[in-house]
């Protein structure tokens, strides 16, 4: 194809799409109101700052983001969110991918039992899982009423300890977030040919290499998805932390959505919130591009 | 003739009724009550006013005390926010700075502005002078206490209950018990951060934590007295080790069960837990209440509450009145009874039920003249309280930070957020 045919097709395909617009616009309208209308503003926000004295919002520029340079709080806050994300993903994947194999086996008995179950953490709200592990967690909770019926004699303070507190939270996340991870892969792997697989047997793949080598490449695109999409959701979550720990002790276990969320609507600093909004907007549109060109392509 | 005579009266009956309900404002009012007795007595004072009030109509909307304030926030934001909301004195005031809660000054008669009490209109009032709030209820921080305990440990306390920051010590230490192991099995004391127990030490030692210039502006100042108690608070975590670090994160019900079941001898709660031990115990456990006496000076956290006109209210006016008959004297006792709480007004604190033997009433209701809000009236007190101050309180109880170096970078990101705030 010449540059001259890409051209005519370019207008041709344009003269037939622009009548698809009368009929996209409502959609366009609503999008426009709840999507990008909200998302203006937050950024419009990111240059002012109510200063108490002069009992105003006043225009500071970029100030809002060079505050964010000196402000510790933002740091420890931007690595948990990358630990956090990381590892709870990471956590997800792996244990979503064995529960998945389970499921899909043949030799699995109440096969549709198990997989119904596998969904009951998601159909919990979010509010609900993290008041329930967070009671769980609790210093004199039921887990370390079991470590001390085991003969621990000092079981940890899971929430109140510094080093600890973000990975209870990501305890918690990871049981959540199992269901619909499980759920993917499942639909993946029953899409994977049993021929392929007797076909690598008969090569003499051990079962490890099998699974490497030929059902993860097979169920490439949806893995690719799976993380993508997760990534994503776990980089925006915040009821978990929220409820659990309130990002501390300290700021042990915040992460930058809690924090903007602390800012803009319990200090009364809503620019400063916006500034960390944009961060992880910046942050997530890494993902979202490398979600449209990897995956939807 | 006469079925449309009947046919003319039904439909001017409608459209009367229906010209009446047009006519009618509806106030929609916001507040966090969660105890099931106050939850009543809103509601039948709501109901009593809708009933004589038919031009006149409130809508309760019911949100915890946790989201009260984003949900306040947002819908002020929105424009969208509710007539009338129950809240903190200090938040009524951040508000009013912020232009959401309306100066009520205008509003207010002789006999309210007189009846009520001057320390508690100061936690609503801005420098000019403006009222952003009406204060209803208060309480007296207390130590709560295990009698049978007390009397094994051979600790006797003082008639007047007014421990010492010694005694107070010397008490957890000789109630803290040891297995074996070393293992705690009864704390001395629980006494949680956000209770503010260790605001209370601060100001019963006249110390400053934040201060405000001459020319207005807020600094983070922290002087020797004020050093002095909260290093006498945090050596009850980090030195006696007579107080649990779960003082950073508790559980309202489990702290209950750890008091009833003897996990802890004393805790540090409000007056109002009288309610909650009294129905968990049913009487099976013998308790009495403690105040702390400071070196200096005898102070307790008052937890007031106020009610609040959104400023971009239609009907002010409206809510104004509603507000009045809230708050009157009848009322104020009426809800105070139903929280375990006092009233805010002098007229209805004099009534004999709040003085009496029955609950313990008399023992909170002596130590209501040191009664007062402990925390420095001050635009985004609680931001910089969590931000800035608490994360650092937080390191030293968890033993990763000394006090010293706690303070300075409290001092120093305290200050950093201040300027933020445009404090400075």
């Amino acid at each position: 194809m010449t540059h001259a045919d890409a051209r005519v097709r370019t207008k041709r395909s344009w003269r037939e799409e622009k009548h698809a617009i009368p009929f996209l616009a409502p959609a366009l309208v609503v999008l426009a109101c709840v999507s990008a209308y909200p998302l203006g503003m937050g950024i419009w926000q990111v240059v002012y700052a109510y200063k108490a004295l002069a009992r105003k919002n006043v225009f500071t520029g970029l100030e809002n983001f060079a505050l964010l340079f000196k402000d510790p709080v933002f740091f420890r806050a931007f690595t948990n969110s990358l630990v956090w994300t990381v590892v709870s993903v990471a956590a997800m994947f792996l244990i979503s991918y064995v529960l998945a194999t389970m499921l899909n086996s043949r030799y699995l008995r109440f096969r549709r039992f198990f997989r119904a179950a596998t969904l009951i953490p998601w159909a919990i709200p979010g509010v609900v899982v993290s008041l329930t592990w967070r009671y769980m967690f609790l210093s004199g909770g039921p887990v370390n009423s079991v470590l001390s019926a085991i003969g621990v004699a000092h079981p940890p303070a899971w929430l109140t300890d510094p080093q600890l507190a973000l990975w209870t939270c990501i305890i918690a996340n990871i049981w959540m977030g199992l269901p619909f991870v499980t759920i993917m892969l499942l639909a993946g792997l029953q899409s994977v040919e049993g021929d392929i697989l007797e076909a690598a047997a008969i090569d003499g793949a051990t079962y490890l290499q099998s699974q490497a080598l030929v059902v993860m490449p097979s169920i490439k695109k949806v893995i690719l998805i799976v993380l993508t999409l997760e990534a994503i959701w776990t980089f925006n979550s915040f009821d978990i932390v929220f409820v659990m720990t309130k990002g501390g002790p300290g700021s042990a276990s915040m992460t930058l959505p809690l924090y903007a969320y602390q800012n803009a609507f319990m200090y009364y600093q809503a620019g400063y919130g916006a500034a960390i909004g944009v961060v992880i907007l910046a942050v997530l549109l890494l993902a979202v591009v490398f979600y449209i060109r990897e995956v939807l392509q | 003739m006469r079925r449309s005579v009947q046919v003319l009266g039904g439909i001017a009956a409608i459209l009367g009724l229906a010209a009446f309900t047009v006519g009618a404002v509806t106030l929609q009012f916001v507040t966090p009550v969660w105890q099931s007795d106050t939850v009543d007595v809103v509601d039948e004072l709501v109901a009593e006013w809708n009933g004589a009030h038919p031009d006149i109509q409130v809508e309760v909307v019911s949100i915890a005390w946790e989201n009260i304030d984003d949900f306040l926030l947002t819908s002020f934001r929105g424009g969208q926010a509710p007539d009338l909301f129950h809240e903190d004195p200090v938040v009524c005031y951040e508000y009013g700075m912020m232009g959401y809660a309306e100066p009520l000054n205008a509003y207010l008669d002789a006999e309210t502005l007189a009846d009520i009490p001057e320390k508690n209109w100061a936690g609503v009032k801005d420098d000019d002078g403006n009222l952003y709030g009406v204060p209803f209820l208060q309480e007296t921080l207390v130590l709560f206490y295990n009698k049978t305990m007390f009397a094994d440990a051979g600790v006797v306390p003082p008639a007047d209950g007014l421990v010492s920051w010694a005694e107070l010590r010397d008490y957890a230490l000789r109630l803290t018990k040891r297995d074996a192991s070393g293992q705690v099995t009864t704390w001395g004391l629980l006494a949680p951060l956000e209770q503010r127990l260790w605001w209370c030490l601060v100001e019963q030692n006249e110390g400053n934590v934040l201060v405000r210039h001459d020319d207005g502006t807020w600094h983070v100042e922290i002087d020797d007295a004020a050093r002095e108690a909260i290093e006498f608070y945090t050596n009850l975590v980090t030195v006696d080790q007579v107080m649990p670090r779960e003082i950073l994160s508790y559980d309202f019900m489990s702290l209950l069960q750890g008091f009833k079941t003897g996990k802890y001898a004393m805790f540090s709660f409000g007056c109002w837990v009288r309610s909650w031990i009294e129905r968990l115990t049913r009487n099976q456990l013998d308790w009495g209440m403690l105040q702390v006496k400071g070196p200096k000076r005898n102070v307790t956290e008052a937890g007031p509450q106020a009610l609040s006109i959104y400023s971009g209210s239609k009907h002010k006016a409206e809510a104004a009145q509603f507000l009045a008959f809230f708050t009157n004297t009848e009322n104020q006792a009426r809800l105070a009874m139903a929280d375990w709480l006092f009233p805010v007004r002098e007229s209805a604190l004099v009534r004999p039920e709040f003085q009496t033997e029955e609950d313990q009433w008399n023992v909170a209701y002596q130590w209501l003249e040191y009664a007062e809000d402990v925390k420095p009236h001050m635009f985004g007190f609680f931001a910089w309280e969590w931000q800035s101050f608490i994360p650092q309180i937080e390191l030293v109880i968890l033993g990763s930070q000394d006090l010293a170096a706690a303070l300075q970078a409290a001092t120093e990101q305290g200050n950093a957020f201040l300027r933020r705030m445009g404090l400075q």
